[in-house]
C-alpha cells in the first residue's frame, strides 16, 4: 500500500520549518527598543500580588478603587493585571524581562531590586520624577526619594511604604501586670513575655518543668520558615542599634559586622526567645508571613511585629477585640531612646524593555496621586506615603490612630530596608534554624552565614555594585 | 541515518524501489510530540547543559568557565548535604510507597464487593492536586493547632514538632510522600497482579498451598518485573521532588530537607547563580539518565 508520496528530505524539512515557527515567532515578540506610542493610549501590563482582580486581601480592593478611577480619567489605556505571588514575583519579572515579556510595571520589594537593577531590567525614573510639580515633590518624605536611588538615579517609586513596629494584646499583658507603654528594652520585652506564657499547669517559661506542648498562647510570634521570605526577626535593628549601621551597606556591601562581638551576642539573645527564655514557639520556623498574621490574629501569641502592609487583612480576622490589640515602639538595648524602624516598601518599576514606557508613566502616577494614597490608606489601612495626607481627619479616629504611631516612628528614626546585591534573607535564616534546632554555636552559624555570602557576593563585579 | 535494503538477486527492480520507500506514516504521527519535545524539554536540556559551563548573570552568558561550575558544588558542603538529603528521601519514601502500594493492590486485586469503592477512595490522594495534598499535611502537621498534635494532646500525650525538628520533619515528608504516591504504585502493580492467571493460585490451592505460600513461591516471583519497574520510575519521580519540600518545610529546620532539586531552586532563583544551579540540574539530569536507561534495559529484558 502506498502510504506517503514525500521524500524523506522533504519530510525532514517540513519537520525543520515546524520546530522553528515558534521559535521564530518567540524572537518576533521580543522587543528591540522602545516604542513610540502616545502618552495616553495603548495597553500597560502591570503585575503585582495586589490588584483589582485579586480577592483575598484589602489591598486589593484599594486597587480596584484606584482603578476604577484611572479608567475614567484615562479610557484610552488599559491595563492589564497579571496577580502573583510576592514570594517569588521578582525572579518572575526578571525571567520575563530575559525572555523580553516582562510587565511594563511590576512592584519590586528590598529583596529583588538590587539583583533586577544588576541585570539593567529597571527603567530610571529620575528624568520623568524630575518634571512632577514641585508641590508633588516635597510632599513625598526624604524616605520615599532614598528607596531604590542609586548612583543618584531613582529606579522605583514605592506604592506602599511601611514599617513594622510590635504589636501587644494589653489585656493579656494587664492580666500578667505588665503595662505594654514601658516595654522599652529588649530585657523589658523578655520579661513581659515571660510572664504571659504559661503551660497547661500555669508553669512559667522559667521552670525547668515548663511544658512547650500545653501553651495555649505564646508570648511572641515571627515567621520563619525556609524559603518564606523571612530572615532572623530584628536582627538589622539589632545592628543598627549596636553599630549604627545596617547588617550591609553601601558601597562595599560586606557583611562583616555578622560576625563581630556584637551581632553574636544579638544573635545569641533573638535565639534565646526560642530556645531558652520560651517565649517564642519553635513552631514559628515553619510558618510563612500568612501563617504568622493567622497565628497572632488567632490569639495564639500576644506580641507580634506587623507591618501596616498585611495588618488591616489580620486586623479583619482577629478572634479578639482589635482595639485590645496596640502598636508601640520598638524597644532597644538601654531604653534611652526607641529603637529605629524599619522601612520596607512594595514599589513601582518600569521595565527597561516596556514599550509604551508613557503610558505607563502616566499609570504610575496616577496609583502616586493624593487620592490614590487616601484610598489605599482608607480602604486598604495602608500608611500614606505623602506628608498631606496625614492631615485627613480619618486618622484621628482611634481605629485608624496606629498609623500616626508609624509615622512618629518614623519621624524620629527610620531606616529603610536596603536592596544588597546578594540576598541575606535565607542565608541568615539559615544560622537563625541550625542554632535552634541543631545546637550549633551561634558564631559558628553566623561564621558560616557571612562565608556563604561574602562568596556569593564575590560573583558580583564591583563595578556593579548599587551605591546610595 | 541512511537505509540500506539487502536485495535477493532474484527480486524484480520495481519490487526492490517499492521496498525502498519509507513509509512516512508513523513519522508524521509522532512528528508533534518529537516537537514538542524538542522545544519544551530537549532544547531546555541542552541549553542547560551549555549555561553549566558558563559563568552568567541571570540567563546572560558572560564568560566560558569549562568545568568551573561542577567543580563549584561538588566542593560546596551544601551539594553533599542536599544529594544525602535526597537519597534519604528518595529510598525510604519509594520502598515504603511500593510496600504499601503493593499491599493496597493486593487488597484491591480481590473479587469483593466494595472493591470498587476501594479503588476509587484508595486513588483520591494520587488525583488531587499536590500543592493542595502538602498544604493540608501543613496544616494537619502543624505543632501549635494541627489536627494531629490536638489528637495527640486530646489523648493526654505531648504534642510533637512533626515539622521542626530535623529528624521528624525528613519522616513526615516520606510518610506524606507515600500516602500521596502509594495509589499510583498500586495502579501500576495491580496491572501487574491481573495478568496472573487465577488458574495458577486455583492449582496452587488444590495441592495444599497456604495464602503466605502462594505469595511468596507465585505472587512475588512474578511480580517480580512489575515491581522493579515501579522502584525505577518512584526513584527518578522522588529525587526530582521539589514541591513536597518548598510547601512543607522550605527545605528546613536549617537544610535537614533540602535536596539537590530545592538546592538548585534556591542557587537559581534566591541567589541568580544560573551556572551552578544549571550544573545541579546536569548531575541530577545525569542521575536520572542512569535509572531511566535501568528501566529500559528492565523493559526489554520483559
Amino acid at each position: 500500500m502506498r502510504t506517503a508520496g514525500i521524500s524523506r528530505r522533504a519530510f525532514l524539512g517540513a519537520l525543520g520549518a515546524a520546530a522553528a515557527l515558534p521559535l521564530a515567532n518567540a524572537c518576533k515578540a521580543i522587543p528591540i527598543g522602545g516604542g513610540g506610542a502616545s502618552a495616553t493610549s495603548g495597553t500597560v501590563e502591570f503585575m503585582a500580588h495586589f490588584t483589582p482582580v485579586g480577592t483575598n486581601d484589602v489591598r486589593d480592593d484599594a486597587s480596584k478603587a484606584v482603578w476604577e478611577d484611572f479608567q475614567k480619567k484615562y479610557p484610552n489605556i488599559t491595563i492589564k493585571w497579571q496577580q502573583t505571588a510576592w514570594q517569588t514575583i521578582g525572579e518572575k519579572y526578571m525571567a520575563a524581562w530575559s525572555a523580553g515579556s516582562a510587565p511594563d510595571i511590576s512592584l519590586f520589594s528590598p529583596a529583588n531590586i538590587a539583583p533586577a537593577l544588576l541585570l539593567g531590567s529597571v527603567e530610571d525614573l529620575t528624568p520623568h520624577l524630575n518634571g512632577w510639580p514641585a508641590a508633588d515633590k516635597e510632599d513625598y518624605p526624604k524616605v520615599w526619594w532614598d528607596v531604590g536611588t542609586y548612583n543618584g538615579k531613582k529606579y522605583i517609586a514605592p506604592l506602599l511604604l511601611f514599617g513594622a513596629l510590635p504589636i501587644y494584646r494589653k489585656s493579656l499583658f494587664q492580666e500578667a501586670g505588665q503595662k505594654v507603654d514601658q516595654i522599652r528594652t529588649w530585657d523589658d520585652w523578655r520579661k513581659a513575655l515571660q510572664a504571659i506564657v504559661k503551660d497547661g499547669q500555669g508553669r512559667p517559661p522559667t521552670d525547668p518543668a515548663f511544658d512547650e506542648s500545653s501553651v495555649k498562647v505564646w508570648g511572641f510570634a515571627q515567621y520563619a520558615a525556609r524559603n518564606s521570605g523571612a530572615s532572623i526577626p530584628y536582627f538589622n535593628t539589632f545592628i543598627v542599634e549596636r553599630l549604627g549601621k545596617q547588617m550591609v551597606e553601601p558601597p562595599d556591601w560586606k557583611a562583616d559586622r555578622w560576625i563581630t562581638p556584637e551581632a553574636i551576642d544579638s544573635v545569641t539573645t533573638i535565639t534565646n526567645w526560642v530556645t531558652k527564655d520560651r517565649i517564642q514557639p519553635k513552631s514559628t520556623l515553619n510558618m510563612n508571613l500568612s501563617d504568622a498574621d493567622k497565628f497572632f490574629a488567632s490569639g495564639l501569641c500576644a506580641a507580634y511585629n506587623f507591618g501596616t502592609n498585611t495588618y488591616p487583612t489580620a486586623r479583619k480576622n482577629m478572634q479578639f477585640d482589635p482595639m485590645d490589640a496596640v502598636f508601640e515602639r520598638i524597644p532597644s538595648p538601654d531604653g534611652q531612646k526607641w529603637g529605629p524602624i524599619g522601612i520596607n516598601h512594595w514599589s513601582m518599576g518600569v521595565s527597561s524593555k516596556s514599550k509604551n514606557k508613557e503610558a505607563a508613566f502616566t499609570v504610575m502616577d496616577f496609583w502616586l496621586t493624593k487620592a490614590a494614597d487616601i484610598e489605599f490608606a482608607k480602604t486598604a489601612g495602608q500608611q500614606p506615603k505623602r506628608t498631606s495626607s496625614l492631615s485627613d481627619p480619618f486618622f484621628d479616629k482611634p481605629e485608624n490612630a496606629y498609623v500616626k504611631t508609624f509615622a512618629d516612628a518614623q519621624k524620629e528614626w527610620a531606616v529603610p530596608d536596603l536592596s544588597a546585591p546578594v540576598r541575606t534573607d535565607d542565608i541568615l535564616l539559615e544560622a537563625y534554624h541550625s542554632i535552634i534546632t541543631q545546637n550549633v554555636p551561634v558564631r559558628d552559624a553566623m561564621q558560616q552565614a557571612y562565608d556563604k555570602y561574602t562568596k556569593l557576593l564575590s560573583q558580583v563585579p564591583k563595578e556593579k555594585l548599587p551605591q546610595a | 541515518m541512511s537505509q540500506t535494503v539487502a536485495v535477493p538477486s532474484r527480486v524484480q527492480p520495481a519490487a526492490v524501489a517499492r521496498k525502498r520507500r519509507v513509509d512516512w506514516l508513523p513519522y508524521l504521527m509522532v512528528a508533534p510530540t518529537v516537537v514538542v519535545l524538542s522545544v519544551f524539554s530537549l532544547l531546555p536540556t541542552l541549553y542547560g547543559a551549555v549555561v553549566s559551563l558558563y559563568r552568567v548573570q541571570f540567563v546572560e552568558l558572560l564568560d566560558f568557565v569549562g568545568l568551573d561550575n561542577y567543580v563549584g558544588i561538588f566542593t560546596n558542603p551544601e551539594f553533599w548535604s542536599g544529594l544525602r538529603v535526597s537519597v534519604i528521601f528518595s529510598f525510604f519514601s519509594v520502598v515504603l510507597t511500593v510496600a504499601v502500594g503493593f499491599g493496597l493492590a493486593l487488597l484491591a486485586n480481590r473479587a469483593l464487593a466494595l472493591v470498587p469503592t476501594f479503588r476509587t477512595v484508595v486513588v483520591m490522594p494520587w488525583v488531587t492536586s499536590y500543592v493542595v495534598v502538602y498544604l493540608i499535611f501543613k496544616w494537619i502537621l502543624n505543632f501549635d493547632d494541627g489536627l494531629l498534635n490536638v489528637v495527640l494532646y486530646a489523648v493526654g500525650q505531648r504534642k510533637v514538632g512533626w515539622l521542626t525538628d530535623p529528624f521528624l520533619a525528613m519522616a513526615s515528608l516520606i510518610v506524606v510522600d507515600t500516602w500521596r504516591a502509594a495509589p499510583y504504585a498500586m495502579i501500576l502493580l495491580l496491572a501487574g497482579l491481573q495478568t496472573i492467571p487465577h488458574e495458577l493460585y486455583e492449582a496452587a490451592a488444590t495441592d495444599g498451598a497456604s495464602g503466605w505460600r502462594s505469595f511468596w513461591s507465585m505472587t512475588l516471583p512474578l511480580m517480580k518485573l512489575p515491581l522493579t519497574i515501579v522502584l525505577v520510575l518512584l526513584t527518578i519521580v522522588n529525587l526530582n521532588t521539589l514541591v513536597a519540600m518548598l510547601v512543607l518545610t522550605g527545605g528546613g529546620p536549617g537544610r535537614a530537607t533540602e535536596p539537590l532539586s530545592l538546592l538548585m531552586y534556591n542557587q537559581a532563583f534566591q541567589y541568580f547563580q544560573m551556572g551552578p544551579a544549571a550544573s545541579i540540574a546536569m548531575f541530577i539530569f545525569a542521575l536520572n539518565l542512569v535509572l531511566a536507561a535501568g528501566y529500559v534495559r528492565l523493559l526489554r529484558s520483559d
